[in-house]
């Protein structure tokens, strides 16, 4: 027994230590680190099947300038020290020309930090807090939405539509970066149009009863409730107690992740009926292109995509772009430079929208550099009905009426 | 081999790297061990010698990673001061924790360590005019020092890797002062008989509220060492439980109580941490975890104190129980 243990760890060791199957050579290295294993492994599998598809349209049409690309997935296991090294690694290593991914904004900040230290472009895709892109950092590139962009749709509708402005308003959050910069920038704009906050209340992620919450936001008795939920429990936690407590405000608004899953309304069933969701931004669907898009990825995977496979899908395009306008000498790193300054003349459509990287001021007075300058376009307001989530505002985007003020309850 | 001979040895190989290499890889991964052998010596005082586990050492990682940040970015306080008060920080912090919690032994024990982190992590989300809450902080550049004439380029691995080295081999110096000590004859009764110890003598709160003191003044260098190499911070990062668990497997692997076990445990932790991760890419965690189960069952003593058991051709000695 003991023998065979030793056997055991010993060609394991000689397993590990035996050359790792060389990259195939002379492609266009794109370098993503993502969480494969760890709490977070489910996203960092959905950006894989989002890459993988667009890479494999892109070499199927023979590639970019006659090279074919590749995208170098790399696990950070959602742990921001592990981010850090796979950035350094995937760019002094593997010597990549270009990152994207990173899927949390603690890690995005990490390989942003080094990307910077080290000239080498990111392309951000998904992480979405607002430093990322506000700290002047000049390699650092993102196509989506800042987290204080996501209410601008709900900002729109209640400016927009007759009777709709809040008399007061309610917000609820989860205590993490995504939670506060939602809450803070809805807040900033109610203010802004004297609503009154009658409840601003933090929460921990993945709180199990909201009924003690709800009963301090009953006692307010808004006209609005906002909730903001990064995880589809609390999402769906959130708006049961609320309705099982009785507050009734004349719309129920959810933002964040947890409100666009379907998930919510199998939950809740007819509880779920006409609560808004601030959803993420995951391309126009009025638009065919991006129809014929969903079909196809649904085809190959037999999954709908959401935001984070558009993001996915659309970024390997962002960049392919750029690569396609430079000429690289194989010198690293005047490519990597050359590569940064194809990227500042982005000017293209994806599946995701229209793409221009700019220097300007966020709704929160952030300063932001090669943010995407159509990022407040980005922004939708959808609805719960029937049981499926249908765009409603801004009208461009919309796919059905929207129900306000909301029936269900009695006030 | 003297034992005297073989520290040395490991000191030489600790600061060797960076005059074999200049690959900013390889030396951010050296970087990463000695980071990792200073959490694990720091951990070790308090846990090797006294016996005492303890699973929030995190906290004091934290606390010192936040004072340092925030000593730079509200006074500008250059690096150097910085650690040092990071680690004066966590020292401070440390005491009221050793108070309340060295009242409980054994696994009450550990379970308050495990809560007092917990509830440190949750003030540093909360108390956001001081941390900046959930968003963190991020340090976007370092201030241009010049030592003896020359301009210190941070943008480079090398004063990184000095500074850390230094720290490394400070804790295990520590650590060899604490084995010759008084005070390591104290914590090593208490690890054996704490009754016995209070018996004869030893006012054991007292020695294991100082070892915890030192503890985390170390813990607290290496917390603010994060925050300048890594130059964000944020209580995800700093504070989990995660951080704390590693430390001690670090400590455990190597071998308890002894002055080059973090060390060991810590090279060969992060190495095969990062074969197994490039080698399988998504099945590493099993393997990583499976070589630990091999390590505990089999080398109940930890690598180096297996090691230098063999070279001294001692017989298996009893493992190490708390």
């Amino acid at each position: 027994m003991r023998r065979f243990l030793v056997l055991a760890l010993v060609s394991g060791m000689l397993l590990v230590a035996a050359p790792a199957p060389a990259a195939a050579q002379d492609t266009l290295k794109i370098g993503a680190p993502q969480p494969m294993t760890g709490p977070d492994a489910p996203f960092g599998d959905k950006f894989k099947k989002a890459y993988g598809m667009a890479v494999e349209e892109i070499n199927a049409k023979g590639g970019v300038n006659g090279k074919k690309i590749e995208v170098i997935i790399d696990d950070h296991q959602a742990k921001n020290a592990l981010a850090a090294t796979v950035a350094e690694k995937l760019i002094t290593q593997t010597k990549v020309l270009v990152l994207t991914g990173g899927r949390a904004s603690g890690q995005a900040v990490e390989i942003a930090s080094v990307a910077q230290r080290l000239k080498t472009p990111y392309v951000v895709d998904h992480p979405s807090a607002d430093i990322i892109t506000s700290k002047g950092f000049e390699w650092v590139f993102r196509n989506n939405p800042t987290g204080s962009i996501y209410p601008q749709a709900f900002n729109k509708f209640i400016t927009e539509v007759p009777g709709a402005m809040p008399k007061s308003a309610a917000v609820v959050y989860d205590n993490t970066v995504f939670g506060k910069t939602i809450a803070n920038s809805a807040m900033t704009f109610l203010k802004s149009k004297n609503v009154p906050i009658v409840n601003d209340e933090a929460y921990p992620v993945n709180s199990l009863d909201f009924k003690p919450l709800m009963t301090k936001v009953k006692a307010g008795n808004p006209d609005f409730l906002l909730m903001v939920a990064v995880a589809t429990t609390d999402a769906i936690l959130l708006t049961k107690h609320a309705k099982e407590i009785g507050v009734a405000p004349r719309a129920f608004v959810g933002f964040g992740g947890g409100f666009g899953v379907e998930d919510l309304a199998k939950e809740l069933g007819p509880q779920s009926q006409n609560v808004f969701s601030s959803a993420a931004w995951s391309g126009n669907p009025n638009d065919p292109t991006v129809k014929e898009f969903y079909k196809k990825f649904h085809d190959k995977y037999g999954i709908w995509p959401k935001e984070h496979e558009v993001e996915g899908y659309a970024i390997v395009y962002v960049i392919a772009d750029a690569l396609r306008r430079s000429s690289l000498g194989g010198n690293l790193d005047a490519d990597r430079e050359t590569i940064r300054q194809a990227l500042l003349k982005t000017d293209m459509t994806t599946v995701f929208g229209k793409v221009k990287f700019g220097n300007w001021a966020g709704p929160l007075g952030d300063k932001y550099t090669n943010q995407n300058i159509y990022s407040p376009d980005h922004s939708v307001l959808a609805q719960w009905l029937d049981g499926k989530l249908q765009n409603v505002w801004p009208k461009s985007n919309a796919e059905t009426n929207y129900v306000f003020p909301d029936n269900t309850v009695k006030r | 081999m003297s034992r005297a001979a073989a520290v040395a040895l490991v000191v030489i190989l600790m600061m060797a790297p960076p005059l074999l290499t200049a690959n900013s890889f390889l030396l951010h991964l050296g970087i990463t061990m000695l980071l990792w052998t200073l959490l694990g010596a720091s951990w070790n005082l308090l846990g090797g010698f006294a016996g005492q586990v303890s699973f929030g050492h995190a906290t004091f990682f934290g606390v010192g990673a936040y004072a340092t940040m925030l000593l730079y970015l509200r006074l500008g306080l250059a690096p150097w001061y910085g650690l040092a008060l990071g680690g004066l920080a966590a020292m401070l912090v440390s005491l009221p924790i050793g108070l309340i919690c060295f009242r409980l032994r054994g696994p009450y024990f550990s379970l308050s360590t495990l809560a007092v982190a917990e509830i440190v992590r949750l003030v540093a989300l909360n108390w956001e005019a001081l941390t900046n809450g959930p968003v963190g902080l991020l340090i976007t550049g370092l201030p241009s020092v010049a030592l003896g004439g020359r301009v210190i380029n941070w943008e480079s691995k090398l004063p990184f890797y000095c500074v850390i080295a230094a720290l490394a081999a400070l804790a295990m110096a520590a650590t060899r002062q604490l084995s010759r000590a008084r005070l390591g004859a104290y914590l090593v009764a208490i690890r054996e008989d704490e009754d016995a110890a209070e018996a004869i003598g030893i006012d054991t709160v007292r020695a294991k509220v100082l070892t915890l003191a030192l503890s985390a003044f170390f813990t607290g260098l290496g917390g603010g060492f994060y925050g300048f190499y890594y130059r964000y911070v944020d209580p995800d990062a700093v504070f989990p439980i995660a951080l704390s668990v590693e430390m001690v497997f670090i400590a455990v692997v190597g071998g308890l109580s002894t002055v080059v076990g973090p060390v060991i445990g810590a090279v060969f932790l992060t190495s095969i941490g990062e074969l197994f991760r490039e080698r399988f890419q998504v099945g590493h965690l099993i393997f990583y975890g499976l070589f630990m189960m091999l390590a505990i069952r089999y080398l109940p003593e930890g690598i180096w104190g297996s090691l230098r058991r063999a070279l001294a051709g001692r017989p298996r000695a009893e493992p190490w129980r708390s």
